[in-house]
């Protein structure tokens, strides 16, 4: 694979909050890459540094941020690590764009949909009857009916999975180069949620796009993506193809999370099953592997250091020590 | 079957809201209706003071002086035989001049110096929170009449204090709400595609405030016009020529003995614009602000 495939490539990064109880490590040296027309998944549970991450790439974090050196995140052969104020306006929008949460909150409830699609455009020197015809195109291309008369609609007029179609056309208005989902279906209920991904699947074919898929549903993820990323404590434990990693799971921690997943469950229990303890506190770290607090197989090395990334094979690595060991 | 649920949901007759159906409800609500016929009432009569007037505000009929409300002066006449009415006309056009630049005035600096402290940095936020407690801390009259004891009465002296006095009111109101919007995911999802601070500052931020500002600054009209005519009732307004229902209730206040009419006369147009603006703002705020709205 040569770096040219990849769209997003972050290398090494560390992100780091200041606060008054002290530095909080929330991402230590991550590595992931997006490849070209691909849609990667990173789940975990929350507080892994799935928001931080995503919103490093984007450069929107909050001001007592620090992003440490030697990190770097390059997109198409750019570090947006080094873009200035100008630069990043550039970025976003046009060439990365980002799906919320929660679409009852992402859109501006007192300007019309209409309005704040043309706004994206701002940038091109089109006339305005041209910029309204691209809104409602792209309105239509997401499903929503009559689009030229709902352009002058507020946001409160739409269901919430309508704006989340609204969300999405509008993150696609400048058909960028990769589209940041974070939780994009949580907020919706299941039907639409089906939809959402359907329509999300559709769209990748037609705009050519790749796509970082942020979730915690394994479910979605599984159905969705074409690479998996798992994240625990501001690390990536694992990552592989997505087959592999739903049917070869390595790291104890994604075997965990699969087994949590009530979909997976197959005998029947009083009780759901949970990975016991919690996420580990990021200003005062364990010495040895992250995860081995809650680890039901930690062994001697587990408390020594922490593990390195061990390939298990050509696409899928793990760190856990189990891995390096075979056992 | 995507497209079969979105349609039932959208397929069903959607009411379409008539452009100015705010001006519909205001008008179904008696208290502002009348508000609005007040309010036009006054404008009307000040924008058109000068075909209104029967007579020149400064023409003087010594022979009529004091003279009680009759066919041929409608509202009697003052000590030095003006004709009240033409009076009352050119001191609404006064009282308003006075109302709208201030209230403008102070409504886009507070505006505009709420938004700065709300979304910018810490340290500006800081201080200009400091500068604004430090203004409103001042009592309004003690204040004014430092200011014109140093420059002199004038009708821009009177705009530049009830600017100065009421700009933090404004800016308070801002602040707080763009503090509550910075966070709001809407702007996040604006920035992330691209919009810059300015562009999030004015498209965006913008719209969601003026409402409730708007409506503030309805209501605060009322307030300026009293303070001009305190002013001037004082002596410390408008300079003697120049009529202003301040001036034509000290008038009045002096010859009381004489004649009831000039205090009426002078009283009235300030309780009709008080109540007109207060009842407009009232029913403003109940027709723009969702949370009050009830059956739509």
């Amino acid at each position: 694979m040569s770096g040219n495939e990849h769209v997003l490539d972050v290398r090494d990064l560390s992100v780091s909050f200041r606060t008054a109880r002290g530095k909080v490590r929330a991402l230590r040296h991550v590595d992931i890459n997006v490849p070209r027309n691909k849609i990667v998944g990173i789940v975990g549970e929350s507080g892994c540094g799935k928001s931080t991450l995503i919103n490093t790439v984007l450069r929107l974090l909050a001001p007592n941020a620090v992003i440490e050196d030697g990190s770097e995140v390059i997109f198409q052969g750019d570090d947006v690590l080094k873009m200035s104020n100008s630069q990043l306006t550039d970025l976003r929008g046009q060439r990365i764009s980002m799906v919320f949460q929660d679409p009852m909150t992402a859109l501006n409830p007192v300007i019309s949909i209409g309005t704040q699609m043309t706004d994206i455009l701002y940038r091109q020197k089109i006339p305005m009857a041209q910029k309204r015809k691209r809104a409602a195109d792209m309105l239509a291309q997401v499903g929503i009916p009559d689009a030229v008369r709902r352009l002058d609609d507020h946001p409160h007029q739409f269901s919430g999975g309508m704006r989340q179609r609204i969300c999405i056309a509008m993150a696609l208005m400048m058909n960028p180069s990769l589209l940041i989902a974070d939780e994009p279906t949580t907020a919706l209920d299941v039907t639409l949620e089906a939809q959402i991904i359907h329509l999300m699947k559709e769209l990748r074919e037609e705009f050519e796009c790749s796509m970082l898929f942020v979730s915690h549903n394994l479910g979605l993820i599984a159905e969705l993506c074409d690479e998996v990323i798992v994240m625990y404590a501001g690390e990536v434990v694992e990552q592989g193809e997505v087959h592999d990693l739903f049917h070869r799971a390595q790291h104890p921690y994604t075997r965990m999370l699969l087994e949590c997943d009530p979909a997976r469950i197959e005998e029947t229990r009083q009780e759901l099953p949970t990975i016991s303890g919690s996420v580990p506190d990021l200003i005062d770290l364990p010495k040895g592997c992250i995860f081995s607090p809650r680890c039901p197989h930690r062994y001697e090395p587990c408390n020594e250091s922490p593990p390195d990334h061990y390939a298990v094979s050509d696409q899928h690595s793990a760190r856990c020590f189990l891995v390096r060991d075979g056992r | 079957m995507t497209a079969a649920i979105e349609t039932t949901e959208a397929g069903a007759p959607i009411k379409r809201e008539p452009r100015f159906s705010w001006l519909w409800q205001l008008l179904r609500d008696p208290l502002g209706c009348f508000g609005l016929i007040l309010v036009l009432l006054i404008v009307l009569a000040a924008a058109g003071a000068d075909i209104l007037s029967p007579y020149d505000y400064k023409a003087l009929d010594i022979k009529a002086r004091l003279a009680p409300p009759s066919f041929e002066h409608l509202l009697g006449t003052d000590n030095l035989g003006r004709d009240t009415f033409s009076r009352i006309l050119h001191g609404g056009r006064i009282a308003l001049y006075v109302a709208l630049v201030s209230v403008g005035g102070s409504l886009v600096l507070g505006l505009i110096l709420g938004m700065l402290a709300g979304y910018g940095p810490r340290w500006l936020d800081n201080l200009l929170m400091l500068l604004f407690d430090a203004v409103r801390a001042f009592p309004v009259i003690m204040f004014a009449l430092a200011v014109i004891t140093v420059v002199g009465p004038s009708l821009e002296t009177i705009i530049f204090v009830v600017i100065v006095t009421s700009v933090p009111g404004y800016a308070r109101i801002t602040r707080a709400a763009t503090l509550s919007l910075k966070n709001t995911e809407f702007i996040l999802a604006e920035r992330s595609l691209g919009a810059g601070t300015v562009r999030v500052m004015v498209s965006h931020l913008l719209p969601n405030l003026i409402a409730p500002l708007l409506i503030l600054a309805s209501m605060d009209i009322p307030v300026v016009i009293t303070i001009e005519a305190g002013l001037s009732f004082l002596g410390l307004g408008v300079k003697p020529p120049t009529p202003s229902w301040g001036s034509i209730l000290n008038d009045g206040y002096s010859f009381i003995r004489n004649t009831p009419w000039l205090v009426i006369a002078g009283g009235i147009p300030l309780i009709i614009t008080t109540l007109g603006f207060t009842f407009l703002g009232e029913a403003m705020r109940d027709v723009f602000d969702p949370k009050m709205k009830k059956d739509r």
